[in-house]
């Protein structure tokens, strides 16, 4: 398959014509707090049987592209993650755009999202066989050291006080606790609310711990105190800081890429644990890693790079195996079979033309990305010159609307009471938000999997090493955590012995 | 504000441990197997028994060295300020359970005056606003993206 | 699409269960149209069976009447958060589901009082059965191989395919109940769903697994996993080569999930008729047939009484295995 031959139907006026639509459409609902790609993508379904498959590839994967991309913008502007991807650096976009810069942010989280995306797609495009060969050997073994491996993540994504990340990391995993276990069906902590069985949902999560606690916040500074208007930057300016703060770190742009293309690849793990990772790593290798969590730029760069790879990444069981990587290549799966192609191996060999057109649609929804995104990013950020007393209110109907919308009822709301007064505590008691999230999206798989470990092998822990791929990964893994220990331990009482 | 925030924290961060702990106490177990859903909650309470004393010996470590606690000023809010923080956290609730019963839009036209009062708006701007953003938030998530919300007491009007 | 709709051709209706449904009974007034949104509600997360399913009637419905039919996944407690919003709606007929097979299991393991019994039948639109799958590189051939293996190492062999108590692990406990088996004999390895199921009997996790038939069709077309039987009495076009437990199995086991559309508990003749129409009407459109082959399922429809009674048996039955296996509460 030569690259003419694909770019010659990606162009086509058609097709070109159906990304662009699908990018803005994506734009447009990752924009909107609790709309989410997964949405967009179940709306979109019905429109897909009067194209052909093609098209129908490249609406799907144009409007998850963008709407991953899109979680950014409600992230910086409202401290509303648009999708659990943006989570890890949504307190550094959020600062940064507080202090004066949101559009600078956004553009260089714009052009982070738009390379990362097209690196995943290269590395898709030329290491799906590879890359297949890795997921096939993932089970819950290996699947339970990897989030446990992400886990330490929450030394790296939290404050300076070693005893606070952790209790913040607990409680995070606490809440994932709330539902029914996976090895014998029991409800807990759930209090006979039926809705609470399934687990404390992320998004209304989400929206508590940031949204509403900032909002809590900004009351409690009352109104007495003066709320300066916050300030916009001139958009080409702004798009000029932007591309060179891009250009500095395209060194993390590219780490972080390959880092989440793989991560989003494996099954158990998508664009949020890919972009919890990247920031973690990034923060790991940074100059400046006391700047991270206060609104510092490189954070930033590498999770969107990371979360957009990801996107990419997710598509590699699903094309190989027929196995969904999440719930909307679940969807875009149903799409093609129903347009008579079964994704597997033979897909390869059998329909090269729709595979590497699905490649040649996501590099230009990433292009084109450039171009909508950077639209929406510049119709959004006049929310931020609109006053106080119109933009709180605002997004606390929106917060709402949003849990609402991804429940269809009620419970959201409570979540987001009840996990936004949690939060608000948190801050009180000087405790990191970070880790608590990480604890909730991670808490559920590293338990699941190894309650499943342990039941296949019948309470033995040696199995969790008896496979290839898990020794590695656990050692990995339990080295990883020793060495933080360690150091934790050393720092604690070795600064406590020279402060007395 | 004499207790050290440290220690109400780390006391705090404790009851929950234990709270989770008799929580799990009724847990069934996998069969033939000495642990069950029980266990993950349990590691947990222990590591936030642990972190908890971390936090203790941070503020007696602090105590030792003469360290002033900060939070002491910074937590003296006024009585306005109380307000609008309990102000939120009712409208929050009030509208989780007026939504079913009212409908959309009567339930976020309350919210939104409410709301626009507690952070500093005249009446006439909530007014608009209340009057406004419902319809345009309505149109955006039910008439365009399909989110079901409730129409409650204008069900009779509804489309 | 209207113009498709209109030269829709009417094709055959396939599959065991026939929709010859009392059109007798139908000859009463059934011209109500909703004339504004009807809520489609779906107990089972955005990109499974039922959801895919549902969604297409949904759309289907709303060219049809030209209300919008709004889909809402409400997912929570293994199913019952959904069933109880169908059940306790307003029965006006501005509010349908998905009523699933899980209606005759949930309150049978004790999750809830609701049962089929609290819901109004619309029509039965899907019929899954479970299937059983092994990895490409298994040692096992058929069915019997898997049994036999069972037999003399009880306890040796796993298998997945959904949570504990699904109606899949049911699919394989009522199965070795029916061998005259221990139902443990193959220790069940709870999932979250079909997928990580599947994913864990390719990465050599489980010996086997049982999910939908249709879950596991796109693994079995690319030669990841063998299917060697699935739990249906008839063969299916999807898979002509692979043997049915009715004919495989000396006990003729079978067993198979459905998916309705269904209305609130008395929900009045008038309007329950009028849905009971429309969708036997789609049902039998080349679009639907269409969708249904892509899932390698077969076009089935059945309405009104006939369902009703198809849903006690089912309760029944599914009643009779629970108890036996011991996961009765």
């Amino acid at each position: 398959m030569d690259l003419l031959a694909i770019l010659s139907i990606v162009v086509e006026p058609r097709i070109l014509g159906t990304i662009l639509l699908c990018t803005l459409y994506g734009a447009f609902v990752g924009a909107m707090p609790g709309l989410t790609a997964t949405m967009a993508v179940a709306l979109l379904v019905p429109f897909t049987w009067f194209m052909d498959p093609v098209q129908a590839a490249a609406a799907i994967v144009a409007t998850t592209t963008t709407a991953i991309f899109a979680g950014d913008i409600s992230g910086a502007l409202l401290k509303i993650p648009g999708t659990p991807a943006s989570a890890a650096y949504v307190e550094d976009s959020f600062r940064l755009s507080q202090t004066g810069k949101p559009r600078t942010t956004l553009f260089t989280s714009l052009f982070a999202s738009v390379c990362g995306g097209v690196i995943g797609v290269a590395i898709l495009a030329y290491a799906t066989p590879q890359l297949a060969q890795l997921s096939r050997s993932f089970s819950s073994d290996e699947a339970f050291w990897l989030a446990t491996l992400g886990l330490s993540c929450a030394v790296f994504v939290g404050g300076p006080s070693v005893p606070r990340n952790f209790a913040s990391l607990f409680i995070g995993l606490a809440v994932a606790t709330i539902g029914i276990d996976v090895a014998v069906g029991h409800p807990r902590y759930t209090f006979g609310v039926m809705e609470l069985y399934d687990g404390i949902n992320f998004i209304p999560a989400m929206i508590g711990i940031f949204a509403l606690s900032e909002l809590l916040r900004n009351s409690a500074l009352g109104r007495q105190a003066h709320l300066g208007k916050l300030v916009v930057e001139p958009l080409f300016s702004a798009i000029r800081d932007a591309w060179r703060e891009f250009r500095k770190r395209w060194k993390n742009v590219i780490r972080s890429a390959s880092g989440g293309t793989v991560i989003g690849a494996l099954p158990g793990a998508g664009a949020d644990v890919a972009a919890w990772i990247a920031y973690a790593v990034s923060r790991r290798f940074s100059k400046t890693p006391e700047a991270y969590g206060r609104g510092h730029v490189e954070g930033v760069v590498d999770g969107g790079a990371a979360n957009n790879a990801a996107v990419a990444g997710a598509w590699t069981p699903a094309l190989v195996f027929g196995i969904p990587g999440d719930s909307v290549t679940a969807i875009a799966i149903g799409v093609l079979m129903m347009k008579g192609l079964t994704p597997g191996p033979d897909i390869f060999t059998n329909d090269t033309v729709l595979v590497y057109t699905i490649f040649g649609s996501f590099f230009m929804a990433n292009v084109l990305m450039l171009l909508t995104g950077g639209l929406v990013v510049a119709l959004a950020t006049q929310i931020l010159r609109v006053p106080r007393a119109v933009l709180m209110p605002l997004i606390l109907l929106l917060s709402m609307i949003g849990g609402y919308a991804i429940t269809g009822s009620v419970i959201a709301i409570w979540i987001i009471l009840a996990l936004g007064l949690l939060a608000s505590g948190m801050i009180w008691a000087g405790m990191p938000l970070a880790p608590a999230i990480l604890g909730i999206v991670l808490g559920r798989i590293v338990e699941d999997n190894f309650m499943v470990s342990m039941m296949k092998s019948r309470g033995d822990l040696t199995e969790f090493f008896a496979r290839d791929t898990a020794a590695v990964l656990g050692t990995l893994t339990l080295l990883v955590w020793a060495a933080l220990l360690l150091r934790a331990g050393w720092s604690f009482f070795g600064n406590r012995t020279s402060s007395k | 504000m004499t207790l050290r925030r440290d220690f109400v924290v780390g006391a705090v961060l404790i009851a929950l441990a234990i709270a989770m702990i008799w929580g799990a106490q009724g847990f069934p177990r996998i069969r033939a197997m000495p642990y069950g859903p029980d266990l993950f909650p349990k590691i947990i309470a222990g590591g936030l028994i642990v972190s908890a004393l971390g936090i203790i010996l941070e503020g007696i470590r602090d105590i030792r060295s003469g360290r002033i606690d900060d939070s002491a000023g910074r937590d003296r809010i006024t009585t306005l300020a109380a307000l609008s923080f309990v102000g939120i956290v009712a409208l929050v609730a009030g509208f989780a359970l007026l939504l079913p019963v009212l409908g959309f839009h009567v339930a976020a036209a309350l919210v939104l005056l409410c709301a626009v009062r507690i952070f500093g708006g005249n009446w006439v701007l909530a007014g608009i606003m209340a009057l406004s953003a419902p319809v345009v938030l309505h149109y955006i998530f039910y008439s365009l993206m399909r989110v079901v919300l409730p129409w409650g007491v204008l069900a009779p009007y509804a489309w | 699409m209207k113009s498709m709709m209109k030269t829709a051709l009417r094709v055959g209706v396939l599959g065991a269960i026939a929709a010859s449904t009392s059109s007798a009974a139908l000859a009463q007034s059934c011209d109500w149209t909703p004339d504004r949104a009807v809520t489609y509600i779906v107990p089972w997360g955005a990109g499974g069976g039922t959801d895919a399913n549902s969604r297409m009637l949904a759309t289907m419905l709303e060219q049809k009447w030209g209300v919008p039919f709004n889909v809402v996944n409400r997912t929570g407690g293994n199913g019952v958060t959904g069933h109880s919003a169908i059940a306790n709606a307003d029965p006006d007929g501005y509010t349908v589901g998905a009523v699933t097979v899980e209606i005759n299991t949930m309150h049978w393991v004790g999750l809830t009082d609701l049962n089929y019994t609290n819901i109004t039948p619309i029509g039965l639109i899907d019929i899954v059965p479970a299937s059983v799958l092994v990895s490409k590189d298994s040692p096992f051939e058929t069915i019997g191989d898997v049994l036999d293996y069972a037999r003399e190492n009880p306890g040796d062999l796993t298998a997945s395919g959904t949570s504990l108590g699904g109606i899949w692990h049911l699919a394989l406990a009522g199965m070795l109940n029916a061998e005259g088996m221990d139902p443990e004999s193959i220790r069940w390895i709870p999932s979250q769903g079909a997928a990580p199921a599947l994913q864990e009997l390719i990465a050599g996790g489980v010996d086997m697994a049982t999910p939908a038939l249709s879950e596991g069709k796109a693994l079995v077309d690319s030669g990841e996993v063998r299917a060697l039987a699935y739990m249906h009495d008839t063969p299916m076009a999807a898979l002509p080569d692979v043997p049915v437990t009715a004919e495989a199995l000396e006990s003729g086991w079978t067993l198979a999930a459905y998916i309705t559309i269904s209305g609130p508990e008395g929900m009045p003749e008038e309007i329950s008729c009028a849905y009971q129409q429309a969708v036997e009407e789609i049902t039998q459109t080349q679009e639907w047939a269409e969708f249904k082959e892509s899932r390698g399922a077969e076009v089935v429809f059945t309405g009104g009484d006939e369902l009703t009674a198809y849903m006690q048996a089912q309760d029944e039955a599914l009643g009779e295995t629970i108890t036996a296996v011991g996961l009765a509460e």
